[in-house]
């Protein structure tokens, strides 16, 4: 599937190996947390880009320090209304120090996406015919933010600050 | 009170302009109404019985006569003429259009109003002490505390999406009439052994099915901490609360399924490492420039009016009752705060007409500097008014049904929509209510009955409050009949308690005779002037059961 | 003379104003005026129609009630449905019909 990142349409080099057995070791492949626990060294071994999926009641402190081999974290919504996952992006990019690409799968709605991008995501798996559309329709709704969050935005106090000055 | 700057003003307009699209693509087909409700509720638009109903935010209960010119504007121009006022000092309309919404949202902007958050399971309206900066018995006011949190929930991109809804009140004074401890987070500021002001931090409090007082966190938080407190409570019931019945999905259930030692342990662990964080730091000039909002008005230098009022209370005793039941002594000589009892005979509690609005805008402009305030039992307050000037007010307010002498007494009725209005309810609330407060309409019977609070919820979700009346009425079904389920000994002040069963519900004609039952059975019981809580704390449930079942109740009867 | 029969009921979409399926896929405001479906299957064919305009975004959350008629005159044998048909038992100055 075509994914949104950086607010650019991008091709998933990454394959869904969540149903895949075995896990294939010479390309991009993106598991589940049991098959990251199952296969650890044989996927280690293999030297492809890895990515891994989080369910939201699989909290990503879960991967200690292996949090370190993934390229990609991607992170499901089950449903929308399952708020998990946005406590979970700011830890990683907070807490945890993650870098990589931050992707959010599952139920990924046009007007959810604001949120998601200010609690870390950069990527996002949009189920609509046109990702793209859905994105730029919403990727300048608000410029005033209340909070501070990890991705450095001026919040409404900062604002007010500079304009001050 | 707080004004937008012109950031504010376009977080609110942004905001307006997504819900126009959004409103937009649903009319047009481009959303199904299963993907649209999750975006009309986080801008207050629920559709009940009759119609799409708008809940808009009075922020901590303050409101500009501005303000509420704009809410009569409203109830005209896109309602039926009428508002009604909530336990959550919030305002409803009944009538509303989908295709008018967005426009409505729009006009409220312009006075600084908004109605994000008013529903959907996201931190809602922060409530606090109606008599907040005004009051004798407080420490501190709380509403520079409630702006600063307001914002720091507004559109929080992590807590959109919580189990459940979230809501917060706050009181700086002694007594506790902000209802702080059935929320999901209550602050009472307090001072610490050194004297330095912080909040006691109470959590997991609430009504609806399941009702608990909330419990103590923290004693005493410090003032700088508190963003990053709350954000570690609502990080922990993120993750946590349950998301597999909705029922179960408010903080309360989360606090006591862990017992509140463990679900402290969690909040105290995740605070440790964001304590500290410049994202959550309470910036001290950002509160100063909040504060200096609600800085104390240019009070005159007034003497005391006792003989005056003393002479006007001896020589009218209409005046007289008015003075006693709704007037409230101010922290500043020569001035008084003002109930406006929303509670007048045979009116729905909390509704305001449109004319009402207009002339309680006017009266405010010329008695009270311009603002009143909505308390969570559903009446308005004057916060300045100048004690010289008190007769004249109630005069004037009395021409608009507004003067009625019953705040806080048995007739000062809590109640929710119920099926009136409201498409969750098992039966109506509004008629219970008239009915009661026809029934005792005499101002010298309800100043012998003295404090008593009833609260009528039209179903389980008890929005009316009745786990926490001093007399609580429930509306069941019955086999598709009303019945009334009664409560007794509940309290929502400092001294929190949940009601008490009474026995089998009664039928709605059974009602006014069986609060009849509990009166008389109290004035012979009480010793001094005992209140009616105090009694029944005393002696118990069975002398009221009694009273209701033992000697039967009869029906009255039907009034024309 | 008192017989049962089933009406459909819904929201209307822009106004969510109470509106009942009449004949010919129209939808109107009094009760008394709405298609009345006398069998079962008279019922789940109004049922089917009112889908159709969930789906066309006519109306939102509409079912069937159960109506009867006494002398000439309908209601709904519910409450609740009762008070959608009428408005509010309070206010009576805003009901939506004199019916
Ligand atoms: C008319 C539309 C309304 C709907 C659909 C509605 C819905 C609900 C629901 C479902 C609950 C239970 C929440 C839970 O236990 O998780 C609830 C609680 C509550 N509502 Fe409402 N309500 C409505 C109107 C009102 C009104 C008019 C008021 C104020 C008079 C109000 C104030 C409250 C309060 C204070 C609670 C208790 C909070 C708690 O559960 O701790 N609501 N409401
Ligand atoms: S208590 Fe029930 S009937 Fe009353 S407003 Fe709340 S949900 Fe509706």
């Amino acid at each position: 599937m075509a994914l949104i990142r950086n607010g650019k349409l991008v091709d998933d080099i990454h394959i869904d190996a969540r149903t895949l057995d075995p896990v294939p070791v010479d390309q991009p492949v993106i598991v589940s947390l049991l098959q990251w626990q199952a296969h650890r060294d044989t996927l280690l071994a293999g030297k492809q880009s890895l990515g891994i999926r989080l369910q939201s009641d699989q909290p990503p402190a879960l991967l200690g320090a292996d949090l370190r081999h993934f390229a990609v974290v991607a992170l499901e919504f089950p449903k929308f209304r399952d708020g998990r996952a946005y406590t979970h992006a700011r830890m990683l990019r907070e807490r945890l120090g993650f870098r990589g690409e931050l992707r959010a799968v599952g139920d990924v709605l046009q007007e959810q996406l604001n949120y998601m991008q200010r609690c870390g995501f950069d990527t996002f798996e949009i189920s609509t015919a046109d990702p793209l559309a859905a994105w730029q329709a919403i990727e300048n709704d608000h410029t005033v933010w209340y909070q501070a969050t990890g991705d450095g935005r001026p919040r409404a106090l900062e604002l007010r600050r500079q304009q001050a000055r | 009170m707080y004004r937008y700057d012109e950031f504010d003003h376009t977080l609110v307009a942004e905001r307006v302009a997504v819900f126009r699209r959004q409103v937009e693509r649903r009319l047009t087909g481009d959303i199904t109404e299963d993907q649209f409700k999750p975006l009309r509720l986080p801008n207050g638009l629920y559709l009940q019985l009759h119609a799409y109903m708008l809940r808009i935010n009075v922020p901590y209960g303050c409101l500009s006569s501005r303000q509420l010119r704009k809410l009569a504007f409203i109830a005209r121009r896109f309602d039926r003429g009428f508002g009604h006022f909530t336990t959550r000092q919030n305002i409803q309309f009944n009538w509303i259009r989908l295709d008018e919404a967005p426009d409505i949202l729009a006009e409220l902007a312009d006075v600084e109003m908004n109605t994000m958050q008013s529903s959907g399971n996201c931190v809602r309206n922060i409530t606090a002490d109606q008599f907040a900066g005004r009051a004798r018995d407080e420490i501190e006011d709380p509403r520079p505390w409630c702006e600063l949190i307001r914002q720091w929930s507004i559109l929080h991109p992590e807590f959109g999406y919580l189990p459940r809804k979230f809501k917060i009140a706050v009181t700086g004074a002694a007594s506790d009439r902000a209802a702080v401890k059935f929320h999901d987070v209550g602050l009472y500021l307090r001072r610490n052994a050194e004297g330095v002001i912080g909040f006691e931090v109470i959590v997991g409090g609430g009504q609806g099915r399941t009702p608990y007082v909330g419990l103590t966190i923290r004693e005493w938080l410090a003032k700088e901490d508190l963003f990053s407190y709350l954000e570690a409570i609502l990080r922990i019931y993120n993750l946590g609360g349950r998301r597999d019945n909705p029922n179960k999905a408010r903080i309360k259930i989360q606090v006591n399924a862990l017992g509140i030692d463990e679900f402290r342990r969690l909040v105290e662990e995740e605070w440790a490492e964001i304590k500290a964080s410049p994202l959550l730091n309470v910036d001290p000039a950002e509160v100063a420039r909040i504060t200096a909002y609600f800085a104390p008005p240019a009070w005159e230098d007034l003497p005391e009016e006792t003989v005056a009022l003393d002479r006007l209370r001896k020589a009218q005793p209409a005046f007289d009752a008015w003075y006693r039941a709704n007037v409230v002594g101010h922290r500043t000589p020569g001035y008084a705060i003002v109930n406006l009892s929303l509670k007048s005979p045979g009116i729905a509690p909390g509704d305001l007409t449109a004319e009402q609005m207009d002339r309680v805008a006017d009266l405010a402009d010329r008695f009270s500097l311009g603002e009143l305030r909505v308390s969570h039992r559903q009446n308005l307050v004057f916060t300045d008014v100048r004690q010289k000037e008190l007769h004249e007010l109630w005069t004037e307010l009395a021409r608009i049904s507004l003067a009625t002498a019953n705040i806080g007494t048995l007739t000062d009725i809590v109640a929710c929509p119920g099926l009136d209005f409201c498409s969750l309810a098992n039966a109506r609330a509004i008629p219970v209510a008239q009915d009661i407060s026809r029934h005792f309409s005499d101002a010298a019977t309800l100043q012998d009955i003295g404090e008593l609070t009833i609260n009528i919820s039209g179903c389980m979700n008890a929005c009316g409050h009745h786990h926490v009346g001093h007399i609580g009425i429930l509306g069941v079904e019955k086999k598709g009949q009303e019945f009334y389920q009664l409560t007794l000994g509940g309290s929502s002040a400092e001294d929190a308690a949940l009601g008490e069963r009474l026995g089998r519900a009664i039928s709605a004609d059974e009602v006014p005779a069986a609060i009849e039952a509990l009166v008389a059975r109290y004035k012979s019981l009480r010793s001094g002037d005992e209140r009616f809580l105090d009694t029944w704390r005393r002696v118990g449930i069975e002398p009221f059961q009694d009273a209701v079942y033992g000697e039967g109740v009869t029906p009255r009867r039907e009034v024309a | 003379m008192q017989s049962s029969g089933q009406m459909v009921v819904a929201s209307r979409l822009s106004d969510g104003r109470v509106v009942f399926l009449g004949t010919g896929a129209q939808w109107v405001e009094d009760l008394q005026l709405g298609a009345l479906a006398r069998h079962k299957d008279e019922g789940e064919a109004l049922l089917q129609s009112a889908r159709k305009a969930e789906a066309a975004n006519q109306v939102v959350e509409a079912y069937l009630i159960t109506v009867e008629t006494i002398a000439g005159k309908r209601r709904a044998t519910d409450w609740r449905e009762s008070i959608r048909a009428c408005g509010p038992t309070v206010r009576t100055d805003l009901l939506t019909h004199t019916s």
